[in-house]
């Protein structure tokens, strides 16, 4: 399988001498196209600034990104949302869509960002909602919709158009056990039925069946990967 | 792609959504552009009503003649009046005192128009009673019969000019000039016995209808050059007055004001960014680049502009028709329609909408920098303070406070003119020390730091915060600021024009005279 997301012995740090703080050390790991990997760990062992790497959010401090064979920290802030409109989709755990925009709108922005027209958007959006089980009330605000739904609607947007990776930092973070179960299936559907890879960062234990890799931390560095039955892949166990 | 007309669709969208989700913010911001809008708007209209065109202002004095002769500014011995010309002949005695027995008095123009011909119609209103018709009777402005406690009816004993017994048979006024002192006898009749030698005589030439305009024209050449004074309706190469200079002034106030606002209106434009750190964070996570952050930060300022600027129009126009039954008081002459020219208003418009625009993109290029992690969370970094911004806000105030001494200086001086450009002077010095007082405001913020460290309980808690939300809070300094340059550039130009009054009444007095003389001229009739 083709790399969609690599990291390269990177490092990431804040502030300087001895107040530096280490969030990621020596993190190198590979995921494929189609590929839905699970990233667990204690608060503050550096899951979330692993998300933030991948999507260009912020820049490693040694080491490479590397986004679909793009090394992120070459590109410039303006091709790096450029990268994100085509490629990557967000999920967060809370305030995941624009208040002013309507349920199709907020699924529509990153294809009107990249230029598509107003119909041929709101045509695709349509469809990635349909995709998530949404398919009616379309034209209201977010605040209309329970916190489910506008999970849903935020996987809707990750995946719309041509994306193939949603990095999902604990969206269920907010949702009841019920509501997050049936969020973490969807998104457990998307990479056999959409070929996007995904990458989740979850606290729950129980999500980790749905995944073909579980990659553990502590202290800002990767300590286990687990790979699930019939997913082993020589080419992606070069994580240290 | 950012520059696409679908991306720039979505950011205008976006825009016009947080302004409509923002009510109170756009209402501030619509109510701070729209005051100065529909003051120009109302300044715009009333300059070019009350500068009436010269055509306009002939019919007013002059009604439909074509030319007038007067004896004080010909050189008759070169003017021929073309055969087949109608004539009216009138005389005036400009400032004359009526005096009656009873010891009341009033300064009039005494005049005999026959302005029951048709060529003169318009020039005198009838308010109450009759024309008077003979020997011993008289009309009275409202102003002059006020003076001499007269009615329509009364019979009034005069020791000044001459001893007599007139009749008032009617008020009315010049279409002029309302609140002129005329009376206003019979053709023909005595000017109830003034001098002769105080006595001008105009006449009033309608050319005949057979004559061709390039015999107007040739005839017009000669005459003028003789100082027969041309109608403008008869002769529109002619026209010289023109209004554009008030109207002209009137945007540069209303812009003088609109940057004033602009810094109250980018201190509320920097608290919404604030409030809005969020959905950048969103949009940014989802590829929108910097630049259209920026723009839909930016688009707010302009879609705010346009409702309060359209909101200022609507705010004039509304002034405009309050004012409308006082238009006759306010002008001084026989009410005629508001002249309003729609290109008066397209730079009001503008200037109203560019202003929030612009206050608009500080705010839209500092919240686009921040790294979208911390937008994401709500939080605005603290960055640096550039040297340079202090510096240069230091010495522009130091400038405006020099530019404000210069002013208070000149204007407290002996001098009777130059009302206006120390009135201009210390409108700038203003602008200079506001303008640097923004710039310094962070700065001056970022004192409390330090000092906070040394309070303790809740003082040390409340200027921490001061500090932390350094924009914010010199933002609401830079607003403090504005609001009390507003009130003292207000101050400056109500105080410049109180001394300028001053001026033209001590000027007036010493050369009363000469002005009645000189008045004469530049008001043809009566």
């Amino acid at each position: 399988m083709t790399p969609i997301l690599e990291f390269r012995d990177v490092v990431k740090s804040y502030g300087g001498g001895a107040l530096e703080v280490r969030a990621l050390t020596d993190v190198s790991l590979t995921i494929a196209a189609g590929e839905f990997v699970a990233v667990r760990g204690p608060s503050g062992c550096g899951k979330s600034t692993l998300l933030h790497l991948a999507g260009g959010l912020e820049d490693p401090s040694a080491g490479r990104v590397l986004l679909d064979g793009n090394d992120l920290d070459a590109l410039d802030a303006t091709a790096r949302a450029a990268l994100r409109r085509r490629d990557v989709g967000y999920v967060f755990q809370r305030l995941n869509l624009v208040p002013a925009l309507t349920a199709v709108e907020n699924v529509m922005l990153p294809l009107e960002l990249d230029g598509v027209g107003g119909r041929e958007a709101r045509r695709q959006a349509i469809d990635a909602l349909t995709s998530v089980g949404l398919d009616h009330h379309l034209d209201r605000y977010p605040d209309d919709f329970s916190g489910g739904q506008q999970q849903r609607i935020a996987i809707a947007r990750a995946i719309v158009g041509t994306r193939r990776l949603v990095l999902a930092d604990e969206p269920t973070g907010s949702l009841d056990t019920c509501t997050g179960d049936s969020v973490i299936e969807l998104l457990a559907s998307l990479p056999a039925e959409r070929g996007t890879a995904i990458v989740l960062v979850t606290h729950e234990p129980r999500f980790a069946s749905f995944a073909d890799r579980v990659v553990s931390m502590r202290d800002g560095r990767i300590v286990d990967i687990a790979v699930a039955p019939g997913h082993e892949d020589p080419v992606l166990s070069s994580a240290r | 792609m950012a520059t696409s007309p679908i991306a720039f669709g979505l950011s205008a969208r976006l825009a016009r959504r947080e302004v409509l989700r923002r009510p109170w913010r756009t209402l501030l911001v619509a109510l701070l552009v729209a005051l100065p809008v529909a003051g120009m708007t109302l300044a715009a209209v009333v300059a070019r009503t009350e500068r009436l065109s010269g055509a306009a202002s002939w019919k007013l004095t002059s009604g439909s003649a074509d030319a007038i002769v007067t004896t004080r500014n010909i050189d008759n011995t070169s003017v021929t009046i073309p055969t087949g010309s109608t004539t009216i002949v009138g005389r005036v005695a400009n400032f004359a005192l009526l005096r009656t027995t009873a010891g009341t008095r009033s300064r009039v123009d005494i005049a005999d128009l026959a302005v029951n011909e048709p060529m003169v119609a318009n020039v005198v209103t009838l308010d109450q009673g009759r024309l008077p018709s003979a020997d011993g009777e008289v009309l009275l402005s409202a102003s002059a019969a006020r003076d001499l406690g007269a009615h329509v009816g009364d019979a009034l004993q005069l020791d000044r000019p001459t001893t007599r017994t007139v009749v008032v048979t009617g008020i009315g006024h010049r279409a002029n000039d309302i609140s002129g002192r005329l009376a206003l006898v019979a053709s023909g009749s005595d000017l109830l016995g003034v001098s002769p030698d105080v006595v001008d005589m105009t006449t009033y030439v309608q050319l005949p209808a057979s004559m061709s305009a390039a015999e107007k024209d040739a005839w017009a050449g000669g005459a003028r050059r003789a100082g027969v004074i041309l109608s403008p309706a008869t002769f529109p190469n002619l026209q010289s007055k023109s209004p554009g200079a008030a109207v002209r002034w009137t945007w540069v106030i209303g812009g003088l004001v609109l940057t004033v606002a602009g810094i109250v209106i980018t201190s509320a434009f920097a608290s919404g960014a604030r409030r809005q750190l969020t959905t950048l964070g969103q949009l940014a996570a989802n590829g929108a680049g910097p630049r259209v952050l920026r723009r839909t930060l930016l688009l707010q300022g302009t879609w705010t502009g346009i409702a309060g600027s359209v909101a200022g129009l609507g705010l004039g126009f509304a002034s405009l028709a309050i004012i409308d039954p006082y238009r006759g008081r306010i002008f001084n002459r026989d009410p005629s329609g508001y002249v309003l020219r729609p290109i008066d208003l397209v730079p009001i418009i503008v200037m109203g909408t560019v202003a929030t625009t612009i206050a608009a993109l500080v705010p839209a290029r500092t919240t686009s920098r921040i790294p979208v992690l911390a937008a994401l969370a709500g939080r605005r970094p603290l960055g640096r303070i550039p040297r340079g911004l202090t510096v240069g806000g230091l010495v522009s105030v130091v400038a405006g406070l020099g530019l404000l001494g210069l002013a208070v200086l000149g204007s407290t001086g002996n001098s009777t003119s130059g009302g206006s450009v120390w009135t201009a002077t210390a409108v700038v010095g203003g602008i200079g020390v506001l303008l640097g007082a923004s710039a310094v405001a962070p700065a001056l913020v970022g004192v409390l730091e330090p000092i906070a460290s040394r309070l303790h309980g809740p003082w040390r808690f409340a200027a921490r915060s001061l500090v932390r939300q350094r924009t914010r809070t010199g933002g609401v300094v830079s607003a403090v600021c504005a609001t009390s340059a507003l009130a003292v550039m207000a101050s400056a130009l109500v105080l410049g024009s109180i001394a300028g009054d001053d001026a033209q009444r001590t000027s007036a007095a010493t050369t009363k005279c000469s002005w009645c003389r000189s008045n004469s001229r530049v008001r043809p009739f009566p």
